[in-house]
């Protein structure tokens, strides 16, 4: 017993499922070595060491009993010692073949194929002689098993247990019986699902079941994919083959058979594959069959069926696919390797581990992962211990099968596209009979294709891809029409029936629905009334609500496929919002998908909150940039991703991609603002960042453009020192969300070629300008004849008795340079804001104290039906104006900001009160503007059924005493008369101070 | 006379509930003698992320290997609870997590309710042994394989390393019947 004690010992360092082993062993083993003795065959029998001939020693224990159940314990024992000599011998040849310098996977694979071969001979020949007990002198011909899963997996063995018709039943599933009882208790658990799940739910199942379960449609793809990947493993071959006939060749793809087997097995089976791409990649296990080895291997069975492969195992299949599809060798060669990598990894996971197919990182403890990294060959390298490198490893290895196997998909729905019954219905013409299908009718599309369609899909029941038929169908809006016109026309009764056909979907494919959902919301978008595809769309979110697994299903498709929902939400009628959104609040189990889910749920309130402004500014965003879906509720992130492109705007040698590269920039930061808005950023924070982005952009666009105007022109363009750009109006005040832009562009000399030159700059600035949804406005150029206004001219029109020169010097007087040196501002600020703003202030604050009092006039006060916030009296124009009066007043140049109240409050105590009351209604009058812009849309006059929306926000930001939309109104009037107020205040004031003057 | 106890274990995948079926049927058939089947879902209705295991146990033979008359129904679920209940058989058992079944089904069945994930959280500090605690649950209920085998069965089915925190939960799950 001193060699079980060494065996003992030596299994100790494997994980705890093979103790199992070792407790058969001290149950029987001293019996077996009892007969073996007894009956002179001690030495005709391998106990402590492999053995070559593990059948016919098999054969040998179970001869020196007459007792079936003695038998058994023996040939168990037996089988415990070869299993635990057979892994241990491959670890002992692995560590030699890492140690002998040949390619590491390579070493993997032959050791995968060497263990998967050994292990499935030992288990043949155990499950072989365990029949043989019970199941004497019968005839083999009748059934056979076969292994329907991984050769090498030694957690369980998925059979097929297949009979023929007339065979006797009863007794071979009383033997298999006996046989999965002793595995489960001895060896490797056999699983039965192909039985369980077709026939009369005993462990085997005729030939004949098997065709009528899977003759009518294609329902469980977990059947079919076990049967394409069997291997006959004991009992009748001729029977394997005849059954393969019969049965499996169905799903091979062969133009003389019907097709539907095939197409539904492939759209079954790339719906796996996509599946398994949904789910986000965990951060607390490794699973390399969930995240890796099963997109591998559904990858592989639906090329095995698609070219008639015969080989079983996934690295056969490669080999095959490399001479099949040479141009795709190398990417083949990664896979192989791939598949080495993960399939040894699980493998040494279930020996040294636990034998599951996840592992959860935190119960790996370090000993363990020394020891696994270990196995696999690995080595600390410096401060990377070798574990970190296996994940490391591992990490990149699924990322590659991800990206390899999204390529196979593409490529294998080319294959389906191209052989899909369903490309016959849609090529059809309109009025053109159909030869192909045999039909000799002539038939509208219009008529028909919409029923057609669900109708020869219930075929494909189980199955979930149908990217072909969306791609094809979102492509052309002919046949869209045709499909829509075909739905409409349908009795009432009957088109209820067929849409509610398709909404049975929804538990399979979800995604599949919700895009041909989309695809006609988006067709139908402008028709008014109840469409077949607003009527689809409430069925499909009915039927979601009630699937209780919707809301992980959706997380995931978000983690992928973000557009797919966005452009749902974009065209889903606002009505059906609120089922969808109840659906996403659900709580989900699954850990790794709450920080998808988080972001779907923000991209839920976006759609639900956000106004056509800055919806339409959103969706215009993510058009392009899908990926941005991503880091919704990461304003870090997305404001990292808009720097980067704006470093890439000084980069990139063509100046077309930097100006693309600029524009993005603007949109992504423009969004990132929004959203913060839409979330109760404060407005200081919100309007200093949109200045800083609008003004970044500005000036590099300025850059960019000057460099077009140059290389076009030959012509050194004018220097800043005799060239500036001004932001007037709300960008000057630093204010966000202005739907315009005003520019005053002015140059420092009358050169004709200078202001030429550099309206070619402006020019090209309010191309891109306006590709942002912004309009570049110039009052003073288009009183002044040009977008570049020369200096001079500007003061001949301000010295001129033009009643209108009064506006733009306000305009002036409230600018700020964006583009220019300090020359010129000083130029600017001498010539033109001192000369006629600051010099000649009694002129100028009588007038603006005028224009102020002929407003409030003509505006009076707030209407509460429909209030602007702008117009207003006491609202932002008066108050932008009394900061005017003020700037002039006390000669200032700074730019119209909220901090201009601080400085202007230091300088003059008397009015402190009224300049708070500025400040402050500034404020408020300004974070409500911004906030109904986002939620609303760009106006300056508030609609008070929509202020529900602006309260929200309030309440999101922890502000609910200020959400109630009547108690916003209220708020609104009672600034507007403060503000009033103050400005009467401040007039006052002005009018005194200036009164010596006189 | 013979015996025949079906378990079904339903909620979602990552819940551990196929790891519990291997543990009990292995207690039934390695531990304690007797017969045992197990079966797992991993058909269609495991792709929404839904998991199932189901364990048969019997002093003789199991010709019939899937569940169709439940003694004991455990649902981690909502889903799975209003799913499956109605397969308990009468004067049978079901066990939820009320954590996540706030609507419990009713028929001819003893119900017990526990907050099974919160108290994995709260006693042993891990969300991911409440797949151990309602293990314990289960074999105190039905009281059909004895404690020992279940923990040898525990010990041979979770990594090195992390039997006693696994015990600890099966042992919770085990306490929160003997004090009821």
């Amino acid at each position: 017993m001193d060699s079980l004690k060494a065996l003992e010992n030596r299994v100790a360092s494997l994980a705890n499922h093979h103790q199992k082993y070792i407790r058969v062993l001290h149950q029987h083993l001293d019996s077996l070595i009892d007969f073996l003795e007894s009956s002179g065959n001690l030495m005709k029998v391998h106990l402590w060491t492999s053995s070559s001939h593990i059948e016919e020693e098999m054969e040998l224990i179970v001869r020196l009993s007459d007792d079936i159940q003695t038998n058994v314990r023996h040939v168990s024992s037996y089988y415990a010692l070869q299993f635990l000599h057979m892994n241990f011998r491959h670890q002992d040849i692995l560590t030699l073949g890492i140690s002998s310098g040949a390619t590491i996977e390579m070493v993997y694979q032959q050791f995968m194929m060497n263990v998967g071969s050994d292990f499935r001979n030992l288990s043949r020949a155990y499950m072989k002689t365990l029949l043989d007990l019970y199941l004497p002198d019968w005839d083999r011909g009748d059934f056979f098993v076969c292994g329907v899963g991984t050769r090498a997996d030694q957690d369980d063995i998925d059979v097929g247990i297949v009979t023929r018709d007339d065979a006797d039943i009863t007794t071979i599933n009383q033997a298999m019986r006996s046989v999965t009882r002793d595995m489960l208790v001895y060896a490797t658990p056999l699983h039965h699902y192909l039985s369980e799940h077709i026939g009369e739910q005993l462990y085997s199942t005729t030939v004949s079941e098997y065709q009528k379960h899977l003759e009518p449609e294609i329902r469980d793809m977990v059947i079919i994919s076990e049967l394409i990947g069997s291997r006959f493993i004991l009992g009748g071959e001729e029977l394997f083959r005849e059954f393969h006939e019969k049965v499996t060749s169905r799903y091979y793809y062969s133009p003389d058979q019907d097709i539907r087997y095939h197409e539904g097995f492939l759209r079954g089976i790339l719906g796996e594959a996509r599946a398994q791409f949904l789910t986000p990649l965990s951060t607390d296990t490794i699973s390399p069959k969930e995240e890796g080895l099963r997109i591998i291997k559904a990858l592989l069975a639906a090329k095995k069926v698609i070219y008639g492969l015969e080989e079983v195992n996934a690295w056969d299949i490669i080999g095959a696919l490399k001479a099949k599809e040479p141009h795709l060798s190398t990417q083949y060669q990664s896979l192989f390797m791939t598949t080495s990598f993960l399939e040894i990894l699980k493998f040494q996971l279930q020996i040294y581990v636990t034998q599951e197919e996840s592992f959860r990182l935190e119960e790996i403890t370090p000993a363990l992962r020394s020891q696994l990294a270990d196995k696999m060959g690995y080595q600390a390298i410096g401060a990377v211990s070798a574990w970190d490198q296996l994940i490391i490893d591992y990490t990149r290895a699924v990322k590659e099968v991800r990206k390899f196997c999204e390529f196979l998909v593409n490529d294998t729905t080319a294959h389906l596209s191209s052989i899909s019954i369903f490309r016959v219905m849609f090529e059809r013409e309109p009025g053109r009979s159909n030869e192909e299908d045999g039909k000799s009718e002539s038939k509208q599309p219009e008529e028909s294709v919409a029923r057609e369609f669900i109708e020869a899909a219930r075929f494909f029941s189980g199955t979930r891809y149908w990217e072909d038929i969306l791609i094809r169908l979102g492509s052309d809006q002919e046949l869209q029409d045709g499909f829509i016109a075909s739905l409409e026309a349908l009795d009432e009764d009957i088109k209820n029936q067929v849409l509610g056909e398709y909404t049975e979907w929804a538990p399979y494919s979800p995604i599949s629905l919700m895009r041909l959902i989309t695809i006609l919301l988006k067709r139908q978008e402008n028709v008014l009334g109840d469409t077949v595809a607003v009527r689809m769309s409430h069925m499909f979110l009915e039927k979601l609500e009630d699937l209780s697994y919707a809301t992980e299903r959706l997380s995931k498709i978000f983690t992928r496929y973000p557009q797919y929902i966005h452009e749902f939400l974009e065209y889903l009628p606002e009505s059906d919002f609120a089922y969808f959104f109840r659906i996403m609040n659900r709580p989900v189990v699954d850990e790794n998908l709450e920080e998808p889910l988080s972001r779907l749920r923000s991209l839920c309130e976006i759609h639900e909150w956000s106004g056509h402004y800055f919806a339409r500014f959103f969706s215009r965003v993510i058009a392009s940039h899908p990926e941005y879906l991503n880091h919704l509720t990461d304003s870090h992130q997305l404001h990292e991703i808009a720097l980067g492109l704006l470093a890439l705007a000084d980069v990139y040698p063509l100046l077309e991609d930097r100006k693309r590269a600029l524009g993005e920039y603007y949109d992504l930061e423009f969004l990132r603002i929004g959203l913060g808005t839409m979330r109760g950023t404060d407005l200081r924070t919100t309007n200093s960042e949109f200045t800083e982005f609008c003004d970044n952009y500005m000036r590099k666009l300025f850059d960019v453009c000057t460099e077009e105007a140059r290389i076009e022109s030959a012509v050194e363009p004018p220097s800043t020192d005799r060239f500036a750009v001004l932001a007037a109006g709300g960008h000057a005040r630093e204010q966000a969300y202005d739907d315009d832009y005003d520019i005053i562009a002015l140059v420092d000399t009358d050169d004709e070629d200078v202001i030429r030159h550099a309206t070619k700059v402006m020019t090209r600035m309010n191309r891109e300008i306006l590709k942002r949804g912004l309009l570049p406005q110039y009052r003073l150029g288009e009183i002044l004849d040009g977008f570049v206004n020369p200096m001079s001219r500007v003061i001949a029109y301000l010295e001129s008795d033009d009643p209108e020169n009064f506006i733009d010097l306000s305009q002036l007087l409230g600018s700020r340079m964006i583009v220019g040196s300090d020359r010129m501002r000083d130029t600017i600020n001498t010539q033109i804001l001192d000369r006629f703003a600051i010099s000649r202030k009694r002129e100028y604050i009588t007038r603006m104290v005028t224009e102020v009092r002929n407003r409030q006039n003509i505006t009076g006060t707030c209407d509460r039906e429909a209030c602007n916030l702008k117009e207003a009296a006491g609202g932002l124009r008066d108050i932008e104006a009394c900061a005017l009066m003020l700037k002039a007043w006390l000669g200032i140049h700074e730019p119209l900001t909220q901090d201009l109240f601080h400085k202007i409050r230091r300088e003059i105590p008397e009015i402190a009160a009224d300049l708070d009351t500025l400040s402050a209604s500034l404020y408020y009058l300004r974070t409500i503007r911004d906030l109904y812009r986002i939620t609303v849309a760009a106006e300056d006059t508030i609609d008070p059924d929509y202020l529900a929306r602006v309260g929200n926000i309030f309440k999101q930001s922890r502000r609910p005493e200020l959400s109630d939309p009547e108690r916003i109104l209220e708020q609104i009037d009672t600034t507007l008369n403060d503000s009033m107020r103050a400005i009467d205040g401040v007039i006052w004031f002005l009018q005194e101070s200036l009164a010596p003057e006189e | 006379m013979s015996f025949r106890y079906e378990i079904r274990l339903s909620g979602a995948g990552g819940q551990g509930l196929i790891l519990i079926g291997k543990i009990i049927a292995e207690a039934a058939a390695i531990y304690e003698d007797k017969n045992a089947t197990q079966s797992q879902s991993y058909g269609p209705e495991a792709r929404g992320g839904a998991s199932r295991s189901e364990v048969i146990i019997s002093d003789s033979d199991i010709d019939y290997p899937k569940a169709t008359n439940i003694d004991l129904l455990l649902a981690m679920t909502q889903e799975a609870a209003d799913k499956y209940s109605n397969e308990i058989k009468p004067g049978g058992t079901i066990v939820m997590d009320s954590g996540f079944v706030h609507e419990a089904p009713e028929g001819d069945f003893k119900s017990h309710g526990f907050p099974i994930t919160n108290i994995a959280e709260e006693q042993i500090g891990k969300k991911i042994v409440a797949n151990l605690v309602a293990l314990g649950i289960i074999t105190e209920l039905s009281g059909i394989i004895s404690d020992d085998a279940v923990i040898n069965a525990i010990r041979a089915r979770v990594p090195k390393g992390t039997e006693e925190m696994n015990i600890n939960a099966f042992r919770a799950g085990q306490n929160l019947i003997r004090s009821s």
